[in-house]
């Protein structure tokens, strides 16, 4: 109710900051985590340079989030930890071991682990068929995309109203976690790509 | 009486394992049997479960394929579950065949991958003892040789603790193979179904464009 009235009174083209409640219950795909322990097969293109791997998606007992990614034959490339409010680097071998590198692998991979803040959300206008919800980031804005039901998490997009610089897909949601991910950097030459394992 | 209760119970108990080793004191006859059946050892076909132990995530991943080797440096690793990959080694270079894309490798650029590369071809053709990089224990079951090796050279060192070859007394074939690393992890390969000198075709090691 309180929602409504200020999306009556501030008009239609305003965002509107919404209470936090009314935000968690009316669309739940966008403030959980996308993943919740699951294995994916992976290719990442980084201009001319393709690599495979696997990545493992760990929800620990202690409410963090671990993300390991190896090769398919066992060789681990890094392991990430995320809380709401920390990342850390587990481990990470030499050659990866670059500022740029893991502040972008960082910053990728925890938006599929670490939901946004409720109480910083705000909704978009409504359309026919999605409902988005708008947060502030790190010098930019997070717009989560649900479908109109709010059954499944389908997009995250990081830019402004105007242009997008990363654009993260998801389909498919088998039971908890999406069947595929593609992260899509928009200014540069990266994507990963997703699919995801059953494990025996 | 309390005692000896004890002590029978641990007689037992050491008796009902499957496989008790001990350690080998002069391993010349192994060493020197090793390289009669390497010598004889011309390719290997063999099913093979893959088992990565995340040991801080208490995870899993388990994956199996088939393995191929042929005389004189040629391996096949197929992965078929539960993702398609192909890692084909032949003279140096390699061929990676994910779902996506295939690549092709210099193997002598990166001299881990082919530390590893040589483990493998070193392990399957009976040749882990002679391996210069390794410091090697053997050990003995009834059934089983255990030969515990540990890395002295500079890159495995810093990422292997120690690699455990489990060999079958019967044809000296490779059981298992357990690469541990001082991470805590540890990935695990068990082989069976083996053939054992069939004929393979050279095409399976064809680097793939």
């Amino acid at each position: 109710m309180l929602w409504l009235s200020s999306a009556l009174l501030s008009g239609c083209s305003v965002a509107n900051k919404i209470n936090v409640m009314d935000a968690f219950t009316n669309c739940p795909p966008v403030f959980k985590p996308a993943i919740h322990t699951a294995n994916y097969k992976a290719e990442l293109d980084f201009y001319k340079k393709h690599i495979s791997g696997l990545f493992v998606f760990k929800s620990m007992n202690d409410s963090t989030e671990r993300v390991v990614f190896m090769t398919e034959t066992g060789f681990k490339f890094f392991d990430f930890e995320f809380t709401p409010h920390q990342f850390k680097v587990q481990y990470i071998i030499p050659s990866l071991n670059k500022k740029l590198i893991v502040n972008t692998l960082s910053r990728d991979l925890g938006y599929l682990v670490v939901p946004p803040i409720e109480s910083s959300a705000h909704e978009q206008p409504k359309n026919d068929n999605y409902t988005i919800f708008k947060f502030p980031v790190h010098k930019a804005y997070a717009y989560y995309t649900s479908d109109k039901r709010c059954d499944q998490l389908q997009k995250i997009e990081v830019g402004n109203d105007k242009k997008k610089n990363l654009v993260i897909d998801f389909t498919d949601r088998q039971n908890i976690n999406p069947k595929t991910i593609n992260i899509a950097h928009q200014n540069f030459k990266l994507t990963i790509f997703m699919k995801q394992i059953i494990n025996e | 009486m309390k005692i000896n209760n004890i002590f029978l119970f641990l007689l037992i108990s050491a008796g009902s394992y499957a496989q008790t080793y001990t350690p080998v004191k002069d391993d010349a006859a192994i060493r020197k049997k090793f390289t009669e059946v390497s010598q004889a050892t011309t390719s290997i076909k063999s099913d093979f479960v893959q088992e990565k132990n995340l040991s801080m995530l208490a995870e899993k991943v388990i994956s199996r394929g088939v393995f191929y080797f042929k005389q004189k440096n040629m391996v096949r690793l197929e992965y078929t579950q539960p993702f398609k990959y192909l890692l084909i080694m032949n003279n140096g270079k390699a061929t990676i065949k994910d779902e996506a894309k295939t690549t092709q490798m210099d193997m002598h650029r990166t001299k881990i991958f082919q530390d590893v590369n040589n483990i493998i071809i070193d392990c399957v053709q009976g040749k882990a003892l002679s391996n210069p990089n390794f410091q090697v224990k053997v050990y003995e079951s009834k059934n089983q040789l255990k030969l515990d090796m540990k890395p002295t050279a500079k890159g495995m060192k810093e990422f292997f603790d120690n690699i455990v070859i489990f060999i079958d007394k019967s044809d000296y074939s490779v059981l298992k193979m357990q690469m541990n690393e001082l991470s805590g992890d540890n990935t695990i390969i068990t082989f069976t179904n083996k053939e054992i000198n069939g004929n393979i075709a050279d095409n399976l090691f064809a680097l793939v464009k």
